[in-house]
């Protein structure tokens, strides 16, 4: 197992902050970004609070000076700011970029669907397509970036739901530690979408206030919408960022139910000791986690359940769905994002919105932003359908 | 990689694999090319049935039907899929506007997610292992088939279910339509690889394999796969697949069989020509005017090349050019709208 | 409508709104517990019978606790349309 493909660049756009300084400002402080909606057009924006990013696309274009033609949707425009934040940070030329050893894995789940209006306009009139005809697609923002920046090497797009971006992860880790690429920039993007809105409603899992995850009260989670890129290579000397490492991961589906966890939390164990397995590291060594605290009765509780049960103390965690809400494909990215954070800056951030442990487990999360030094920390992503995933980062 | 099993449903009876070969082709004539499916009565259960929106009836169908007539329990899930269950998410969508975003009902957004194939075949056969679902447009099938090397590549996994689904719904052929993918006038299906117009006819399939690191017993080995994601002319996608052959010792006679995209829109045709020109010792195959064209439709070619190592025949309409009878290597390529192009190699199996 | 009338018109609906292929009106018993029994009902399904009650007897059900004091068997969810029902 090789241990050595470090994080040299972060790219980051979210409720708290338009960049990574910004939202490291806001994580220290315990600034939660979730609000009353004022770009999204929907009826909730009354009934729910969100993590929306309070600029239009047009004051983003304006914001960033970017130069896109009008097919962009607001998926495509946030994952435009946040790619080439994260390989200017990294100080990657385009030369780089354009290496066929650098590949681009992307996630998305709400993808075009961000301008339903436009999509449902043209899926049901034969006539005067949209701007967005060409741009519905979960990969169309990817096929954008590969397009813009003329990437060459290995691509690909993952959607598994709420783990997407803990998954692209996974999958540029594996590349690079097999040799088919030396770099990756990988991440997810969603913005906030009426169908999302009205999806999770549907569901009955939209809080009617903060999404207070791990709390005894909790009531659903709230929505919010980010893009986050990371940018991974071999350890070198001519790294000139360093955030951290990524160690490994691991993925395992809980087959019990499209939209809810089983009780005993398999899916969570086996993708949490398939982690440790490949990392060499038993559950003594992780300092932290960066859970994937939803709100949720239900995924907050097997959660606790499973890591009081799994790593047998308590051990300091917090989800960072509390700042920014849940981010859907962006949201293993953006935790894995707080980890590094964290580790880089030896402190620990606050679950905010937290009154009362779950009585049944009483297992509270970390409430105090403070010092703390780690050497490992782990982020874990579940989504629809099963899908679960846990992530090892290092020091 | 080796394949050892495959299936297909697709416009064309080839879930029942006998009818595929011996009967007559089915020919439509509304520009849109739906599967024709099995029954999959002991597939799926009912109650698991009722809930499945069709392309997650279609991938999980298919896969359960390759692998319970085959006892197969794979320890890895891959899918694929450009567009996902896109009829469920425009059923959701008419929900929000004609409720407007009222009390709606959650099973068409549960089943619209892509991973909703690969996580409710997971939740049905009670299988923990890695599950994931790649939706890279056109080159979603062959990232899925990549990130299946990766796991074989890392050893500890003995068996994949690759799958890919590709479902059309009114609305994304309407969707298609406007942004000029389809051909203006109807035309008979069959007779898609002989007309001079502009634009394909639309299809959908879902394509089912299984596959393993070390075989004795198999159909297929996939020798070699890439994508090339742009605008690319025939000479660079040439270079490309000279440069694969090269690496893998073979000279462009080697390649007994190669099936071509064609798929009727004189537009973006000139690539297959010069395909067919090039390897002017092979013979040559085309598919679309029984499928239609759509974005992952390789992972049917995939399964066409398999079946020609297999059956060695054919309906006769795919048969473009006869060469030689004898059959190695099938080279696939195809290409999506001109943008994204998938080549792969592959090698008779040690099962006929 | 009678009790009698709404039960067999509720069996209809719920198995239209749940596509329970293998289920007729006939076999629909009054009595059995969606959930929890042979009738192999979910959470989901829950919902889609919270949507089905506004959609068509104009009860709204705002929460989930309130969903569970209702959707219990065919006889307590035809008491609860008959109390509160505006369609009649």
């Amino acid at each position: 197992m090789s241990g050595s493909i470090v994080v040299s660049g972060i790219g980051i756009i979210s409720a708290i902050g338009n960049n990574i300084e910004e939202i490291h400002f806001s994580l220290k402080n315990g600034i939660c970004g979730i609000k009353r909606a004022q770009i999204l057009k929907s009826k909730y924006k009354e009934n729910f609070l969100f993590g929306e990013i309070p600029f239009s696309n047009q004051e983003l274009i304006k914001k960033y000076s970017l130069s896109l033609s009008e097919d962009y949707t607001r998926t495509d425009i946030l994952a435009e700011i946040a790619f080439q934040q994260a390989f200017q940070d990294a100080g990657w030329s385009h030369e780089c970029i354009q290496s066929n050893k650098t590949c681009f894995i992307s996630s998305s789940t709400v993808g075009g669907m961000s301008e339903i209006d436009e999509l449902y306009h043209d899926a049901i009139h034969k006539t005067n397509p949209s701007v967005f005809i060409q741009s519905y697609a979960f990969s169309a923002h990817a096929k954008k970036i590969v397009e813009r920046y003329e990437i060459k090497g290995k691509t690909a797009v993952i959607n598994t739901a709420c783990s997407s971006s803990s998954n692209a992860i996974l999958l540029a880790q594996r590349m690079i530690e097999q040799g088919y690429a030396d770099r990756a920039i990988v991440g997810g993007v969603d913005s906030l979408s009426k169908f999302t809105i009205n999806g999770f409603s549907s569901l009955s899992i939209l809080s009617q206030g903060y999404c207070k995850a791990f709390d005894q009260n909790r009531d659903g989670l709230n929505l919010g919408e980010s893009a986050v890129y990371l940018c991974l290579e071999k350890e070198s000397k001519n790294t000139k960022n360093y955030y951290g490492k990524i160690i490994s991961g691991g993925n395992a589906n809980d087959s019990f139910h499209p939209s809810a966890l089983s009780d005993d939390g398999k899916g969570i164990t086996l993708a949490i000791t398939s982690a440790l397995e490949k990392a060499k590291l038993s559950f003594e060594n992780i300092d932290f986690i960066q859970a994937h605290g939803t709100g949720t009765p239900n995924n907050d509780l097997v959660e606790t359940k499973t890591m009081k049960t799994l790593f047998k103390r308590h051990l300091p965690f917090y989800s960072s769905k509390t700042y920014v809400g849940h981010t859907l494909a962006a949201s293993g990215a953006f935790g894995i994002v707080t980890c590094l954070l964290a580790l880089k800056n030896k402190e620990i951030y606050a679950n905010l919105n937290f009154q009362q442990a779950i009585e049944e487990i009483n297992y509270p999360p970390n409430l105090i932003n403070q010092p703390f030094e780690a050497k490992y920390a782990m982020s874990n992503a579940f989504g629809f359908n099963g899908n679960c995933t846990s992530i090892i980062l290092q020091r | 990689m080796f394949i050892e099993f495959s299936y297909a449903i697709s416009p064309q009876k080839t879930y029942d694999e006998s009818c595929f070969l011996d009967s007559q082709a089915i020919n439509y004539t509304n520009n849109q090319l739906q599967v024709i499916e099995p029954k999959y009565n002991e597939a799926i259960p009912l109650n698991l049935l009722r809930r499945m929106g069709r392309a997650v009836r279609l991938g999980v169908g298919g896969a359960m039907e390759m692998c319970i007539k085959n006892n197969l329990q794979p320890n890895a899930i891959i899918f694929s899929s450009a567009v996902g269950g896109l009829e469920d998410c425009i059923k959701f969508l008419n929900q929000i506007y004609v409720y407007e975003e009222g009390t709606l009902t959650p099973t068409n957004f549960v089943q619209s997610t892509p991973n909703a194939i690969a996580g409710s075949l997971a939740l049905l056969t009670k299988n923990s292992s890695y599950n994931t679902t790649h939706v890279n447009g056109a080159n979603s099938f062959l990232d899925a088939l990549l990130d299946a090397q990766l796991l074989m590549n890392e050893g500890k996994t003995s068996s994949c279910l690759l799958g890919c689904v590709e479902e059309i719904s009114s609305y994304n052929y309407n969707i298609n339509q406007l942004a000029g993918l389809y051909k203006d006038t109807f035309i008979s299906s069959l007779d898609l690889l002989k007309t001079k117009s502009k634009g394909s006819i639309c299809g959908e399939g879902a394509a089912m394999f299984y596959l393993s690191p070390h075989s004795q017993n198999y159909e297929a080995e996939i020798i070699s796969f890439f994508t090339i994601q742009k605008n690319s002319s025939a000479d660079e996608i040439l270079e490309e697949i000279e440069s694969m052959l090269n690496k893998e010792n073979l000279e462009k006679n080697a390649i007994s069989d190669l099936i071509l995209g064609y798929n009727g829109d004189q537009e973006t045709q000139q690539n297959y020509d010069s395909l067919s020109l090039f390897f002017e010792n092979s013979n040559i195959y085309a598919y679309k005017h029984l499928t239609g064209e759509y974005p992952t439709s390789v992972s049917f070619a995939l399964w066409m090349g398999i079946k020609l190592f297999k059956n060695k025949e054919l309906p006769l309409s795919c048969i473009k050019k006869v060469s030689q009878n004898i059959r190695e290597y099938v080279l696939i390529y195809n290409h999506y709208n001109s943008k994204e192009h998938s080549i792969l190699l592959l090698k008779k199996g040690t099962r006929e | 409508m009678t009790k009698e009338e709404l039960k067999t018109q509720l069996k209809e609906q719920i198995i239209q709104y749940l596509n329970l292929m293998d289920m007729s009106v006939d076999k629909f018993p009054d009595d059995v517990p969606f959930f929890g029994s042979e009738l192999g009902l979910d959470s989901i399904d829950s919902l889609e019978m919270i949507v089905l009650l506004e959609r068509e007897y104009g009860i709204k059900i705002e929460n989930p606790q309130e969903g569970r004091k209702v959707l219990i068997d065919i006889n307590h969810m035809a008491d609860y349309i008959l109390e509160h029902s505006k369609v009649k």
